[in-house]
């Protein structure tokens, strides 16, 4: 077998397990369009297949080729700014649900009883400019100033969109979780 | 200690909806060090916020816990994998 082989061999039994984890995060970034996610996905793959001669075999593959979806999305993003945004700033209570669930769940054990498809939905259907800020924070870690950064935006406004965006999912999460019983 | 029997102003020198209105920003780890101790000080005392951040901290838990949901696609695979065959030897 050559290198270059050997070299292809080794990116498909590191990199293709992957795949179903990339497709996920590309659902999450892109509202659970599966066209857009399968497409951000293929290209990662192509990218991280070209630069795997700089990839260190033993370091984390599946966080490498996780940056280079979420950083695809962003410059992605980051190119349609322009667009006008439809955010309703008005639309709803932007308050923590605990106080409604003070006296039946103050542990918050409903939380528990979601599943992550119900959880993984909701935030898909969170609104783009709420949904960034939450899934780059909640989901991949970045602080507030490294958001800012990916989004071209403000720490103000990130902090404003995250906190706002964590509020309406709350709301989604409790009232599913009223709709199905978990809590009364 | 001062603030714990309440007569030298609320724990941690922070009131209550001083406390709760930074709630993420603790929970973020993206306060100063003087202000994250302080709400610290107070959480530690308070019995009405420490159960609301406690809440608030499950609640990012679970996001947290979605990190790497896989969701299948075989059809995707498939297509990944042809593309892979034709792309010039590295």
């Amino acid at each position: 077998m050559t290198e270059s082989d050997q070299r292809r061999v080794e990116f498909r039994e590191e990199a293709l397990p992957h795949l179903e984890a990339l497709y996920g995060l590309g659902l999450r970034l892109t509202g659970g369009d599966e066209a857009r996610a399968e497409d951000l996905v293929q290209e990662t793959v192509l990218k991280a297949y070209r630069a795997w001669d700089h990839f260190e075999l033993g370091t984390n593959c599946r966080a490498w080729m996780m940056t280079i979806l979420r950083n695809t999305f962003i410059n992605e993003f980051r190119r349609q700014k322009g667009r006008p945004t439809r955010v309703d700033y008005d639309e709803v209570e932007e308050r923590s649900v605990y106080p409604d669930l003070r006296e039946a769940d103050p542990e918050g054990e409903f939380f528990d009883e979601l599943i992550d498809d119900e959880v993984v939905r909701a935030i898909e259907d969170l609104d783009p400019d709420f949904r960034l800020p939450l899934v780059l924070s909640d989901l991949e870690g970045l602080s507030y100033q490294e958001i800012a950064e990916a989004m071209d935006v403000p720490v103000g406004t990130v902090k404003s969109r995250l906190f706002r965006a964590r509020r309406r999912l709350q709301k989604k999460l409790y009232a599913y979780a009223r709709e199905t019983g978990y809590v009364s | 200690m001062s603030g714990q029997d309440g007569n030298d102003g609320p724990p941690g020198g922070i009131g209550c909806e001083e406390a709760l209105a930074r709630v993420y920003e603790y929970l973020d780890g993206e306060l100063e060090p003087e202000t994250r101790e302080r709400i610290h000080q107070h959480l530690e005392v308070c019995r009405r916020c420490y159960p609301h951040f406690n809440f608030e901290r499950l609640f990012l838990d679970r996001l947290a816990a979605v990190r790497e949901t896989p969701e299948p696609c075989p059809e995707l695979a498939r297509r990944i994998r042809a593309l892979l065959d034709s792309e010039p030897g590295r």
